[in-house]
């Protein structure tokens, strides 16, 4: 039976990930009352299934079909569900680099809002607040270790990942959930703490368009949806008495101010960190079903790429595999033999978001001459990495490449002028840039208060705000961008607010 | 889309037949049927249509790989097997990728079934402890606790 409801607050948010949650944590801290919408469900660590069609069907988008329009598609995974794609991610913690944060006060006008010591108090709080430690030894896991040995012997800097996951266990599922809530992703840290003071959560509950109230962003209207998440089963509307704050992330944002008719600059300069794998196989077991989902890396800034060690679900390890028929199954039977390592690629590319036909997102993005160029070196380390650790066999996954490796130097062999994009399998889950901030109207969308230019008590506090991509991981920027600016706003909307509270030892509230 | 839904499931099963080598699942262990419904009703429109224009790029191949009159229905497993293996690896992306689309199908069905899982030994950490010589300390017992409840 079809539902109405309605319900107001001091401030609505829509999108409960890295930017939402933290801003909820933020403003509710504040006494101000908070709504939070949420298209996807809300589950509990223990409702997280382990096996991979269900675990998307809960928590990933579109069961990360969503992919981009483009000759070769690359796959675009977000993470729906309460927790956004914190809920889903490897936890990997990095702060903004210095230089991005240099190029984004000095060339976009942000200066205020990255203040130095504000932005690293921010950091700081976040830090403490979300149990960030590196990868414990004993829980990096046959993947990990195999990364250490082989940058190890190539000579190359690496070092444990840090992560929101200090009492990781490691199962290796973060895809799919972490099922022991320890991982301090939004949905068991700061949206649990919001609603500890005083923020109403409202999973399940897609926000449609936004609709002024006497000049100002004042009204949310939305659409109820079935436990799937797909089926309409109500309607909404929320009145914001102070602001709305879009943070539905940076394919979806875009896609809610079209519909909410502010269009200028809008979607436009998309940025990702397309990423591509390779498989080693071993003669001993790398049992990458244990350790923490990523536990090694090797960052490479200064080349555009950064490798990491990335465990997989056994469905996707077996899809990767070569063959059909008894090829693959002698493969399938031996899936603890195998091991993979990733090249984040800080792509140049620019590309658009726009709603369909069907009001769905529609992505264009490929892939720049120079940014295949920095891709195809870094699978061609990643084959080195593998041999250089000890694997008796890679495959590199890319067309026009021998399926399977057996020597070291046939990591050329990737570099080859006949290998194209379409050769390579790529992914993204870091999204940028399409509500852009920034202090000229006419090139950003929202301004250093992260304000929309165009409509006053309207905000954008997601990885959409981003100038730029960041060639780090960036779910620790965004929340400490987030917290700064809704710090911000609750100074300017409020002046005599409580001050918010110290750090919390822990990250339950 | 009777006849999709029948060719899906005999191509999907087709990737891993019953066999001596290798990991090869009981006859209905698996639900290949229902598994790829569910797929398609959660991907996007798109990738949807992908896998409905995949199932019947395959299913109608040994007419256009091979020549002879016939669907996928008509062949044994070994043959359905050297069919796919042929696609995968075809020259054309589209074939290649759209192939690929009902290989991750067919492993989301195959590995999502716990016992297929359990015989797979993707999950065999006390093994890796012992043998792979990498390993200085023990993982911690949480782990291995999960895995056996
Ligand atoms: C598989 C995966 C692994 C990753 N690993 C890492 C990692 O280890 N470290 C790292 O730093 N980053 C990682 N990332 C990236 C990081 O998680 C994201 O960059 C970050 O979460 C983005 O924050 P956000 O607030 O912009 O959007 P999200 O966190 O994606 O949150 C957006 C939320 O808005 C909701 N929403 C969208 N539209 C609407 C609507 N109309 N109405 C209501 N709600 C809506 C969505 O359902 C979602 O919950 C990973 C991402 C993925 C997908
Ligand atoms: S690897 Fe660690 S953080 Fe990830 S799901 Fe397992 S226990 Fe949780």
């Amino acid at each position: 039976m079809s539902k109405h409801v309605e319900d107001s607050a001091d401030y609505v948010v829509i999108g409960t990930g890295a930017g939402g949650a933290t801003a909820a944590r933020v403003l509710s801290a504040t006494g101000a009352s908070v709504i939070l919408l949420e298209e996807g469900p809300s589950l509990a660590p223990e409702e997280r299934a382990l096996g991979l069609l269900d675990a998307m069907s809960q928590s990933l988008r579109d069961v990360a079909t969503l992919a981009t329009h483009s000759p070769a598609p690359m796959p675009l995974l977000l993470g729906r569900v309460v927790g956004g794609s914190t809920a889903v991610n490897s936890g990997i913690i990095w702060r903004l680099p210095d230089d991005v944060r240099a190029e984004w006060a000095a060339g976009h006008g942000l200066g205020e809002l990255l203040e130095e010591r504000a932005l690293d108090a921010a950091f700081s709080r976040i830090e403490a607040e979300l149990e960030i430690g590196e990868v414990a030894e004993d829980t990096r896991g046959g993947n990990g270790d195999l990364l250490k040995a082989g940058s190890d012997a190539l000579g190359l800097t690496g070092r444990p990942i840090r992560r929101n996951a200090r009492r990781c266990v490691g199962s290796a599922r973060c895809l799919q959930g972490c099922p022991h809530g320890a991982r301090q992703s939004m949905d068991i840290s700061y949206v649990p703490r919001a609603i500890a003071q005083g923020a109403r959560l409202h999973p399940l509950c897609r926000a449609d368009r936004i609709e002024l109230d006497r000049g100002r962003a004042g009204f949310v209207l939305g659409t109820q949806l079935t436990a799937d998440a797909r089926v309409a089963c109500g309607t909404f509307r929320m009145h914001a008495r102070r602001a709305v704050i879009v943070c539905a992330g940076a394919i979806h944002t875009p896609l809610l101010l079209w519909k909410s008719g502010v269009r200028k600059n809008v979607g436009e300069g998309y940025q990702a960190h397309p990423g591509a794998a390779v498989i080693g196989r071993f003669d001993h077991q790398v049992g990458m079903g244990f350790g923490a989902t990523q536990a090694y890396e090797v960052p490479l800034r200064d080349r555009g790429m950064k490798i990491e060690s990335i465990s997989l679900p056994p469905e996707l390890l077996a899809a990767r595999l070569p063959g059909a028929g008894e090829e693959w199954q002698r493969s399938l039977r031996k899936l603890d033999y195998f091991a993979q390592f990733c090249a984040v690629i800080r792509m140049r590319a620019r590309g658009r978001v726009r709603p369909s036909l069907f009001g769905s997102p529609q992505v264009r993005y490929e892939p720049l001459r120079e940014d295949v160029a920095t891709l195809k070196e870094g699978v061609a380390l990643l084959v080195r990495l593998m041999f250089a650790a000890g694997a008796v066999e890679v495959l590199p996954g890319v067309a026009g490449v021998p399926e399977r490796l057996t020597r070291a130097e046939q990591a050329e062999l990737v570099l080859a002028e006949h290998v194209t994009r379409r050769d390579i399998h790529l992914m993204a889950s870091h999204h940028f840039g399409t509500a852009a901030a920034g202090a000229s109207p006419g090139h950003a969308v929202v301004d250093a208060q992260l304000q929309c230019h165009d409509v006053p008590g309207l905000y954008v506090m997601d990885a959409s705000v981003f100038p730029s991509n960041l060639g780090v991981n960036p779910q620790h920027s965004i929340m400490a961008i987030a917290y700064r600016a809704a710090e911000r706003l609750a100074n300017v909307e409020r002046p005599k607010l409580r001050s918010l509270p110290p750090p919390a030892a822990h990250a339950s509230v | 889309m009777r006849l999709t839904t029948k060719w899906a499931s005999e191509l999907l099963a087709g990737f891993a037949p019953a066999s001596d080598v290798g990991l090869s699942p009981l006859p209905g262990e698996v639900d290949y049927t229902s598994a790829f419904m569910r797929l398609r009703r959660a991907s996007t429109r798109l990738a949807s249509f992908g896998l409905v224009t995949a199932v019947w790029l395959a299913a109608l191949a040994p007419f256009w790989r091979w020549g002879r009159f016939a669907t996928i229905s008509q062949l044994v497993p070994a043959e359905r097997a050297v069919l796919l293996a042929d696609l995968l690896r075809h020259p054309t992306f589209a074939v290649r990728e759209l192939t690929l689309l009902l290989k991750l199908a067919a492993a989301l069905a195959l590995l999502g079934t716990a016992s297929v899982r359990a015989r797979s030994g993707y999950d065999n950490v006390q093994g890796t402890r012992a043998e792979s010589g990498m390993r200085r300390r023990l993982p911690l017992t949480a782990a291995s606790k999960e895995r056996a409840s």
